[in-house]
């Protein structure tokens, strides 16, 4: 599967964690996808501070009006621990919302956003479905 | 995380006022700048970007001017920020200013150190510090807190959560720590526990409208008839706090706006759940529908569209 992502899609995803260096951040990724690519065309950023659920369904509702308007689809969500070491797990809210982001659409991906060095230049890891509300990272994966 | 709850909305509209002055001005006005580090220390707002600027220059010209005592508060304050900034050099060169005048016995220069230990990834060191500092003094709240930030860093949040629980048996009326702790909860997704150290919080601030509405949204998300129920009672409670009868002479957005949203869905969850809506709740939510409408026609009228849209999704009114 091939990911491509916008300049301005990671440009805003990276932005939204530099403004809360000490939150945890996330949001929802927005582009087209098929069977073997997605395209990340922009991102909706949600959260800053802890992800609870009554906001999150409110972002959810408003979004898919926002897709349905523009032509657009949902493809998949993008997050960052609150803590910057580089072999942390996802947190389990995280995990949990990719899950539920699985199940619903077609075709996702999920991005944890890491350190940007010579190895991961985008600063972005795709996390891979193990099993049922697992996911691990691929370092492998690149992200265009 | 934690301060960004604590600053009340008036403490931030002040911070907004000092930051706005501080990048306006051509010329580095070292009164205002002293002003707004004073400010900062004591709303504990966390601005390290400005500090780190602004204050490094205070320190490195203006130093003389300012009076003995707050000037070495002020290095303290400024080194913490560079560091937070990741810019080591300066930090240590305040740090030897501080060290030569307090010498290496003082706790504040010794936790202080920890934190360049910290700051450059000797997490050891750092914690054995801290570990004999709080042999000598067991009250020192400050080391306490930075090695369950240490133990935060390394991913070891079972390890936090048990330093902090230790913390809390001493300082019981900490509520950033009850914060804290609650935010771990949330974190592996325990939120009964989590609302027990909200309650906490709200017993030792029972005037802060933004607790509530934490505690609602905590009990939303663990579900069930009796915690939306309650969920609506904690988020109407928010909304008297902070009324929104005052729309009209706020010179910002009103700061309910997840109350309102969070009553809509607390009462759509209920009738979701197939309970007959008391005739209260059907009022409240007419009420809501129309302040969210009202709001964002003032606010942002380019997302009516997806306003009007999440309101009739959520609508139970045409549903019976």
């Amino acid at each position: 599967m091939s990911i491509s992502i916008t300049t301005e899609a990671l440009g805003k995803i990276h932005l939204h964690s530099f403004k809360y260096p000490s939150s945890s951040v996330n949001g929802i990724l927005i582009g087209k996808a098929d069977k073997n690519s997605i395209l990340v065309k922009d991102c909706i950023p949600l959260f800053h501070t802890q992800t609870l659920l009554p906001m999150f369904e409110v972002a959810m509702i408003q979004i898919e009006k926002y897709c349905r308007d523009n032509n657009i689809d949902m493809v998949g969500f993008y997050h960052s621990n609150q803590s910057l070491s580089i072999d942390l797990e996802p947190e389990p809210i995280s995990k949990k919302i990719s899950e539920r982001l699985y199940n619903e659409l077609n075709n996702m991906c999920s991005l944890m956003v890491t350190k940007i060095d010579d190895t991961c230049t985008s600063g972005l890891v795709l996390l891979e479905r193990a099993g049922s509300d697992n996911w691990v990272k691929n370092r492998k994966a690149l992200i265009q | 995380m934690a301060e960004m709850l604590m600053l009340s909305s008036s403490d931030s509209i002040e911070l907004n006022k000092f930051e706005n002055k501080i990048r306006e001005s051509r010329s580095f006005n070292w009164v205002l700048v002293r002003d707004t580090l004073r400010f900062l220390r004591k709303s504990k707002a966390r601005k390290s970007n400005l500090v780190s600027k602004y204050g490094l220059k205070l320190v490195n010209e203006y130093i003389s001017k300012l009076d003995a005592q707050e000037s070495y508060d002020i290095i303290e304050q400024v080194l913490v920020s560079l560091l937070e900034c990741g810019d080591d050099e300066n930090a240590n060169k305040l740090f030897n200013i501080l060290k030569s005048k307090f010498g290496r016995e003082s706790v504040r220069v010794q936790r202080l150190q920890a934190m360049i230990h910290e700051s450059n990834f000797q997490l050891k060191d750092a914690l054995d510090i801290y570990n004999s500092i709080l042999e000598k003094y067991p009250a020192d709240q400050m080391s306490y807190k930075r090695q369950v930030s240490i133990f935060k860093c390394q991913g070891n949040l079972t390890k936090a959560i048990q330093v902090l629980n230790t913390y809390l048996q001493i300082f019981m009326c900490d509520i950033e720590a009850w914060l804290e702790l609650s935010s771990l909860h949330i974190t592996f997704l325990s939120y009964s526990t989590a609302l027990i150290c909200l309650e906490e919080v709200i017993l030792n601030a029972p005037i802060n409208y933004i607790f509530y509405i934490k505690y609602a949204e905590t009990l939303y998300s663990l579900g069930g008839i009796d915690n939306y129920n309650m969920a609506i009672q904690y988020y109407t409670h928010s909304l008297e706090l902070n009324s929104p009868t005052e729309i009209d002479v706020l010179g910002h957005p009103p700061t309910y706006l997840p109350a309102i949203y969070g009553i809509i869905m607390s009462i759509f969850s209920l009738s979701d759940e197939n309970v007959q809506i008391k005739e209260s709740q059907l009022k409240l939510m007419e009420w809501a529908q129309n302040h969210l409408i009202l709001i964002t026609n003032k606010y942002s009228p380019d997302k009516l569209t997806f306003v009007k849209h999440f309101i009739d999704s959520t609508d139970i009114f045409n549903k019976e």
